[in-house]
């Protein structure tokens, strides 16, 4: 048996409702940091997640679409809608200064009723012109989709192979797509092919809002990537002087929003973390200081026997090391549990888009929160193990008589 | 050493009522499965709640046992029989019995992940049962 | 080998009106040899502890040394003077002194933890050997909260002696006995000597001179 590690589990056991509030303190301020630090990354990878899938500098949607913040909202917080305006315009904005490349998107709303399989977002693109959604979806799904094949967003309960109903026609779930932490998590696409025939199946079935509209001559939204040497701001401000009845919007600025709110969140999960961390840090302090002096006399004793200050330091230092490393893993993998289990909750409470780091960086993350919070407790500690390889064996063993 | 002995086993009796009548009554209330369609209808992940439900009521059933029983070989053994129930209960949502089609609802946001942890952790704690405690010949 | 005390002096700094620092030892010489007891005698406050302390290496002088094989001990760094103190030196502190998360037998067994020194089967046999005859045989499981203080008192003296140090230091080692452990105490230390330690004594008991080849009185920090 090797007595001196003995020696540190049996004085941590001799005292086990200290041991347990150091551990559980240990393991707090290791689920704080590694929550705390996995959910401020997690908003930014979900907000360049957002950037990135809306893909366009510049969105156009008809002008009756932006009232009451419908198409922000869709985009933004995964509501459902659509609406449409005539095909004619996807040439008359190509036409506009600045313009670079175009691309135009149809979207559909199917009904929570027996005509569909679920009410979801369906985003349709044209292939030929598309330059946001195809180089995303090729990442999960190679070939070229074909009518009346869909790619589904991560979120949806679906998979490879399954068939879907909307609006009466069956659809096939050709591939399913990586996690992006945005709304588009719980979007359906299609090519404009399909959801052509989507859209006049709703019709036909008198669930579509709009009574009056044929599929092949309507689009929902223009996509614009602006010509080099041109910016967003002018060749938005372009667009809306001269097409009319139409409302053009700078990603950027849409996205503007939500970048405030993240960064509002994100200081304030700083500033608890650092305020959890600073409280916890002076309760160890507290902790390892009681219980180094309650046991004056038995260092004393210890030194009697033979023990050198350094070993009554590295005494303490043990103490510290042993609770740390079970406090920082079992915080560890409460943490993990949290975020990875319940992460669904989180994203939803938050409101915010929310993509977790793959699981090497939250390994990264978890192995950073446990040494710092292993380092926290040994320096709290160093304090009393130094003064107690200070003390002076005499005056203490006196004490008593 | 007997006095000893009866204490760990005492706890983590204790410790396996809490959980499965938590999972329980849990499952009904704090992470239950989605409401009723508009229609009437109940959804696929209202099945899976039953099913969490009905092998929670076994489950604390076998904890109460445990706590009246007194011989360490029975008590042994309804721990390990805890252990694939448990194990079983957690893979009810979404893998016996579908969930909901959209994963932010609240079969998907809730009711999964709370029976997967709880029932982990009544897995985890009959082991450690069936392993620590034992009859001092 | 003896051990031996040269001019030993010890001043505290006191904080008081008159005097900034009193002396608790002054001028002590004291030679402790092989296979001898000394008993070290004299009123509360007359510096016999601090002697004792001194002498067993923990607590160094103002003035003057402590040698031991003729060098001093308080020229060593403090890690081979623990070490030493460790090997050769079995000191039985005032009070209560067990280390209340270990068992009797642990805490008998602590001079070889604390170095990681397994002990092997004639250590473990010397341990039986030593509870048998301090007549706490039965104990070696408990803890000490379950021993009266007399009890404790016999492991403390096992915990010192059994590494068979060449120097015994014993700081009131009857201090709240009854009169028959005092006798077991005193008779123990007393074969001990025989067996070849040089034994140190620091006692009120009177009846301590009977065991004792020589005895000293202190008072206010000198030898009388």
């Amino acid at each position: 048996m090797n007595g001196f590690k003995n020696l540190t589990v049996k004085s941590l056991l001799g005292k086990p409702v200290r041991t347990i509030v150091l551990v559980l303190l240990t393991a707090l301020l290791t689920l704080t940091v590694l929550d705390g630090s996995l959910t401020q990354t997690s908003l930014e990878k979900g907000i360049d997640s957002l950037e990135a899938r809306l893909g366009a500098d510049v969105m156009v949607v008809p002008y009756s679409a932006t009232t009451k913040q419908k198409f922000e909202d869709m985009v933004l917080q995964g509501s459902t809608g659509y609406f449409y305006m005539g095909k004619n315009y996807v040439e008359e904005i190509s036409q506009i200064e600045g313009v670079g490349e175009v691309s135009a998107q149809f979207f559909l709303a199917s009904a929570s009723s027996s005509c569909c399989s679920l009410p979801v977002q369906i985003i349709g693109y044209e292939p030929e012109t598309d330059f946001t959604i195809s180089p995303w979806v090729k990442k999960s799904y190679g070939k070229k989709l074909d009518t009346y094949d869909v790619v589904v967003g991560n979120d949806l309960n679906a998979f490879v192979g399954d068939s879907l109903y909307f609006y009466g026609v069956k659809v096939n779930v050709a591939a399913k797509l990586e996690k992006t932490g945005t709304s588009y998590d719980t979007t359906v696409f299609t090519n404009s092919d399909t959801i052509k025939e989507l859209i006049r199946s709703s019709l036909e079935l008198k669930m579509n809002d709009f009574v009056d509209v044929d599929p092949d001559n309507v689009v929902s939204c223009v996509l614009i990537n602006v010509a080099d040497g041109y910016n967003p701001e002018e060749v938005t401000n372009n667009i809306n002087l001269h097409v009319k009845k139409v409302k053009a919007i700078q990603t950027k600025e849409m996205i503007s929003g939500v970048a405030d709110s993240l960064s509002g969140v994100s200081s304030v999960i700083g500033i608890l973390i650092g305020a959890v961390w600073v409280l916890g840090a002076v309760i160890m302090l507290l902790a390892f200081t009681m219980s180094v002096n309650e046991r004056k006399k038995e260092f004393a004793v210890l030194r009697v026997l033979g023990a050198s200050r350094g070993k009554l330091a590295s005494l303490v230092m043990k103490e510290a090391l042993l609770t740390g490393i079970v406090g920082s893993a079992a915080g560890t993998l409460i943490a993990l549990v949290v975020m990875v289990g319940f992460g669904g909750l989180i994203e939803d409470l938050l409101g915010l888009p929310f993509l977790l780091p793959s699981a090497g960086a939250v390994a990264g993350y978890a192995a950073a929160a446990i040494v710092l919070t292993i380092v926290t407790g040994a320096a709290a500690a160093a304090v009393s193990a130094f003064r107690i390889s200070r003390i002076d064996t005499g005056v203490i063993l006196r004490g008593d008589n | 050493m007997n006095m000893k002995r009866s204490k760990k086993a005492l706890v983590l009796d204790i410790i396996l009522l809490v959980l499965s009548a938590g999972l329980t009554t849990g499952v009904k209330t704090v992470f239950s499965a989605c409401e009723k369609k508009p229609d009437g209808m109940w959804m696929s992940c209202h099945w899976a709640e039953q099913a969490v439900f009905a092998l929670g009521i076994a489950l604390t059933a076998m904890a109460v046992v445990n706590i009246v029983l007194g011989k360490t070989d029975i008590k042994r053994g309804i721990a390990i029989a805890m252990v694939p129930t448990a194990l079983i209960t957690a893979f009810v949502p979404n893998v016996f019995i579908n969930l909901c089609m959209m994963k932010d609802m609240h079969c998907h946001e809730m009711m999964r992940p709370a029976v997967i942890v709880i029932s982990a952790l009544i897995a985890a704690a009959a082991c450690v049962y069936a392993i620590i405690v034992r009859e001092k010949d | 080998m003896p051990l031996s005390a040269e001019s030993l002096t010890k001043q505290f700094i006191r904080e008081s009106k008159n005097a900034n620092c009193f002396s608790a030892v002054d001028d002590v010489s004291l030679r402790l040899e092989e296979g001898t007891v000394t008993v070290l005698t004299g009123r509360s406050g007359g510096g016999k502890t601090t002697v004792l302390n001194m002498m067993s290496g923990l607590l160094a002088p103002t003035k003057g040394r402590v040698l031991l094989d003729d060098s001093d001990i308080y020229s060593l760094a403090d890690k081979e003077l623990s070490r030493l103190r460790n090997r050769r030196f079995g000191v039985i502190p005032q009070g209560q002194t067990a280390i209340h998360s270990l068992n009797v037998m642990q805490n008998i067994m602590l001079p070889y933890t604390l170095y990681n020194e397994r002990a092997d089967e004639d250590t473990l046999k010397r341990a039986e050997e030593l509870l048998e005859r301090l007549d706490i045989a039965g104990l070696s499981a408990s803890k000490p909260a379950e021993l009266s203080g007399g009890e404790l008192r016999r492991m403390a003296i096992a915990r010192a002696v059994i590494k068979k140090p060449d120097f015994i230091f014993a700081d009131e080692p009857t201090g709240d006995l009854d009169d028959e452990n005092t006798k077991t105490v005193f008779e123990f230390l007393r074969s001990a000597a025989d067996e070849g330690a040089a034994v140190l004594i620091v006692t009120h008991e009177e009846c301590a001179a009977a065991y004792a080849d020589r005895v000293m009185k202190m008072a206010s920090g000198k030898i009388v």
